[in-house]
């Protein structure tokens, strides 16, 4: 009987042991390694992109001043979009013709014509092109990289369970305005109707679902 | 001399005219198979939008995605995160994506025609925003507008072709293999920031097999890897599929893009001393 328990608390041990750290480093990336990057969005354009095209014109900041004023915003952003994708396809026009000058120089004639019907099926697609040049740069340039620019998320919805921790991250390892868990230890729940606001001394804070999932972002104190 | 030369192959038996001749053709043939081969190299772009074309307009599909990604992290690691996505698309107005993470966490994406809604299973918590239109407008809004990630996004969209031929700046064959389980193009091709590597299915199902893309302009230049399989354009799928029904206890928590959010706040402010406040 007495081995039998002996080994019964070895196993339930050994268990803890290796699902202990499992549990520990579900959703939270290990000892805090970062999911975010340009990568991560897995878009045909990276922010670079985005940003070259923006920083163009001036509008990054408009990009995501839009996000927060809603469709107004929304649409300014789709006419700032239109106005500078213009020149940029005249860009890349004059690229592709000079590649295609240069193809012709030195391929057969067969190739001229694929060239030529390529050019064809260009001008068809572009077309029917319903969006025109306004989601043109990089509407999915950013995608997963997004959160790092939300200066005010600050910890992600996975760190919430462990909202005893009140250890702040690197900023440098997690994105600017990030941190392991909300910055308090314990912070006041606070419904407001049907939503729920978090409260550290004089700062709120609101679950949100970020690019990757639910975040916690710095906010005004409800009613302002 | 002229003779002897022009009998060299005769003056050495029937044997050895035999084999001369069949040296020579099999020269010939091969000379012909390899220009022949060189000459039927599929064209780059073509195979791109033969692709593009076959999948925008492909009514019903579902597709299981293994994707892995690089992420740099400050200390010079670059960490491959996994996850698997199932796909299903409706056109012109239904969309499901499940996920799962490496870690185990899952989410899933649904949009109805109507609405479209992401929930996060270890959370139970979901967030949802009105958007009446088709899959192309609810997901550049979900990408774009909302600032969500939805990797290979522009892949669903109805207007592919025209999103690659407005952002591809070059793209070339490179060979015909074997090792995805069918024969399959690859591609390499440019868009301005980032390189893209596709291998897409031989034969009138052009679907795309495999996917590199390098974001050549980021710190580690790191990629995102997607594997494709079990494609299925002949479903049918039923309407309570893109309904999301939230669990009991689940939560709704608003879309981090759509708060009215202020300036980080990692400290107070300092307060000011002397003077008015």
């Amino acid at each position: 009987m007495k081995q039998q328990l002996r080994a019964l608390s070895c196993a339930i041990s050994l268990a803890l042991l290796f699902l202990g750290p499992y549990a520990h480093a579900r959703g939270r990336g290990g000892r805090g390694f970062s999911r975010e990057g340009p990568a991560a969005g897995g878009g045909f354009a990276s922010r670079a992109e985005g940003m070259r095209g923006l920083g163009e014109r001036g509008g990054f900041a408009s990009r995501f001043e839009g996000m927060r004023g809603g469709e107004a915003g929304f649409q300014s952003n789709r006419q700032q979009y239109a106005a500078g994708a213009q020149a940029s396809r005249q860009q890349y026009g004059a690229q592709a013709q000079t590649s295609r000058q240069q193809e012709a120089n030195t391929l057969q004639s067969s190739r001229e014509q694929t060239a030529q019907r390529m050019q064809s099926s260009a001008q068809q697609y572009r077309g029917s092109y319903p969006y025109g040049a306004a989601a043109y740069p990089a509407w999915d340039a950013g995608a997963g990289v997004a959160a790092a620019t939300m200066g005010a998320a600050i910890g992600t919805a996975a760190a919430a369970s462990s909202m005893a921790s009140p250890s702040m991250a690197s900023p440098s390892s997690a994105g600017a305005g990030y941190a392991a868990g909300l910055p308090c230890a314990s912070p006041q729940v606070v419904p407001v109707g049907e939503m729920q606001f978090y409260r550290c001394g004089s700062s709120w804070y609101r679950q949100a679902y970020g690019p990757a999932g639910p975040i916690f972002v710095a906010i005004r104190r409800p009613g302002l | 001399m002229e003779k002897r030369e022009r009998c060299f192959v005769c003056s050495h038996g029937r044997g050895h005219r035999k084999r001369f001749c069949a040296l020579s053709l099999t020269a010939v043939a091969g000379l012909a198979l390899a220009w022949a081969d060189g000459g039927q190299a599929p064209d780059g772009r073509e195979v791109l939008m033969r692709m593009a074309d076959f999948l925008s307009k492909a009514p019903n599909w579902r597709v299981t995605v293994h994707t892995a990604y690089d992420a740099l992290q400050p200390e010079g690691y670059k960490v491959e995160w996994n996850e698997v996505r199932t796909v299903t698309l409706s056109r012109p107005d239904r969309l499901r994506v499940e996920s799962q993470r490496s870690d185990g966490a899952r989410s899933l994406v649904v949009f109805d025609g109507k609405k479209i809604t992401t929930f996060d299973e270890s959370t139970q918590v979901y967030a949802q925003a009105p958007r009446p239109g088709s899959v192309d407008d609810a997901v550049v809004y979900f990408v774009r507008d909302l600032g969500m990630r939805l990797p290979l996004a522009v892949l669903l969209l109805g207007r592919l072709p025209a999103e690659l031929q407005q952002r591809v700046q070059s793209v070339e064959y490179v060979e015909k293999t074997a090792t995805l389980g069918a024969p399959a193009y690859h591609l390499v091709g440019k868009t301005a920031t980032v390189d893209f590597q596709l291998w897409i299915a031989e034969g009138d199902r052009p679907l795309p097999l495999r996917a590199v893309l390098t974001y050549k302009d980021s710190p580690g230049q790191p990629q995102f890897r997607a594997q494709f399989s079990d494609w299925n354009l002949d479903i049918k799928p039923a309407d309570s599929l893109f309904t999301f029904t939230p669990p009991a206890g689940a939560n709704q928590i608003p879309f981090a893009a759509t708060l009215a959010k202020i300036a980080p706040m990692r400290q107070a402010p300092a307060v000011r001393k002397g003077g008015r406040q």
